[in-house]
């Protein structure tokens, strides 16, 4: 055991609680998933009001990120603890997470990894902004507010992979009839090769159409001219890659949001990469 | 059609009629009526062109995707698979796996089994001072069970 988390019912470390830890052993993994179902089983399942966070001596740092719902969504709270040391968190009301935890993750630090880079607002023009004004040339779509750029981690159709998640709200215009909410999404791939550089591309798309009568057709209509934008996306992602593979990588991982202690999923997502020597 | 369209069509000469002309128009195109509409719908789909999945390799995959550990629903009756301890209640179960840790690296799957004991034994509530102690004594056994870092450089 390397980074371990002891989640307890009630404030004070008392009542029931669970124990989890992400071993130490090779290969060494990033990520402990604690899921519902595993809240669930031992009662906690919106019930954890204290927790205690450590870290070997061995470890560089770990993290225990809370959930409000289940497969890592919704608000989220994050604590750290350093190599050797015990956090003790004997109520969450700080962070308003008091009975609030859907899922957990514990996350590994590693020693030559990077500082977090929340990939939404990320180059000039910012991701967000490259989106808008591409919705914005597409005949017969517009905007309905901004891109939300988050993570969509080991989703059920792909359940090994974790994903920087795109959605993108747009109107649909409709000729002589009523125009329809709908959303674009992305699920981008991003990987280290063999050759240590970060790579990345659009592996899963779909779209989301309001009820009504058109719903189907407008459903079939985006999702048989989303592919068409892949391309283009594609070379976008590979020229945002540039600017940070003039390092060598040996992984990657995400944190929530932009990587605050306290936020929302749906805020951003924020890519660590970790350097080679 | 804007909001600002439709208050048109409704407020001009023959526009209700161009309004119903549509309907009718779409009703036979796509044989939809009101009872079939009304729920939104959703769909996911695997880009038909990924090239860049194609070419990575076995190590690749392995970096990349394999890198979590699921615990997924509280396994605290795994030790009962272990014939050894099939009988044994939790307590008891954890002095041996302690002792048994403190004189041989254990395995993951060793790990794991002694986790498993921890939580059946903490699942239950509030621990007295004996199953506490002997709970803080199974963290530090497996505190202590670290092996070599392999990314990043950790040794």
């Amino acid at each position: 055991m390397s980074i371990w988390t002891r989640l307890y019912e009630h404030t004070d470390y008392r009542g029931r609680s669970t124990f989890a830890s992400l071993p130490g052993t090779s290969p060494v993994s990033t990520y402990l998933q604690i899921s519902k179902s595993w809240l669930s089983a031992v009662n906690l399942h919106d019930r954890v009001s204290s927790f205690e966070l450590g870290a070997s001596a061995a470890e560089q740092s770990g993290r225990l990120i809370l959930f409000e719902h289940e497969n890592y969504r919704g608000r989220y709270a994050m604590w750290s603890v350093g190599p050797g040391a015990v956090l003790r968190r004997p109520n969450l009301t700080a962070q308003s997470f008091n009975d609030k935890t859907s899922s957990a993750l514990v996350v590994r630090g590693f020693t030559t990894e990077m500082g977090p880079i929340a990939l939404g607002d990320l180059g000039t023009p910012t991701l967000r902004q490259q989106i808008a004004a591409t919705v914005t040339a597409t005949p017969n779509l517009s905007p309905r507010g901004s891109a939300i750029i988050t993570w969509d981690m080991w989703p059920s159709f792909s359940p090994s992979r974790k994903y920087v998640y795109i959605r993108i709200p747009v109107v649909v215009d409709v000729p002589h009839w009523f125009d329809y909410d709908a959303e674009i999404r992305l699920w981008v791939y991003l990987y280290v090769d063999s050759g240590h550089k970060v790579r990345g591309y659009l592996n899963w798309y779909g779209a989301w159409v309001e009820g009504g009568i058109l719903t189907g057709k407008i459903l079939d209509r985006l999702m048989s001219e989303i592919p068409a934008a892949a391309g283009q996306i594609n070379a976008m992602i590979s020229e945002a890659l540039e600017m940070v593979n003039i390092f060598d990588f040996v992984g990657l991982y995400y944190l929530p949001g932009t990587a605050a202690p306290t936020g929302r999923v749906d805020d951003d997502v924020s890519l660590v990469l970790v350097k080679a020597w | 059609m804007k909001k600002s369209e439709l208050e048109r069509l409704l407020i001009e000469p023959g526009g209700r009629e161009t309004v119903a002309a549509r309907s009718e128009y779409l009703k036979q195109k796509y044989g939809m009526t009101g009872a079939t509409a009304g729920e939104p719908a959703e769909r996911a789909a695997l880009f038909p062109a990924a090239p860049q999945s194609r070419s990575q390799t076995a190590r690749e995959i392995a970096m990349n995707d394999e890198d979590f550990v699921v615990r997924t629903g509280a396994l605290v009756d795994l030790a009962r698979y272990v014939e050894d301890f099939r009988d044994t209640q939790a307590a008891p179960l954890a002095k041996a796996l302690i002792g048994k840790f403190r004189e041989a690296k254990p395995s993951f799957g060793e790990l794991a089994l002694l986790e498993n004991v921890i939580n059946s034994l903490v699942s239950q509530g509030e621990l007295d001072k004996p199953s506490q102690a002997l709970v803080d004594q199974a963290i530090e056994v497996l505190a202590k069970a670290d092996a070599p870092r392999s990314r990043g450089g950790d040794q």
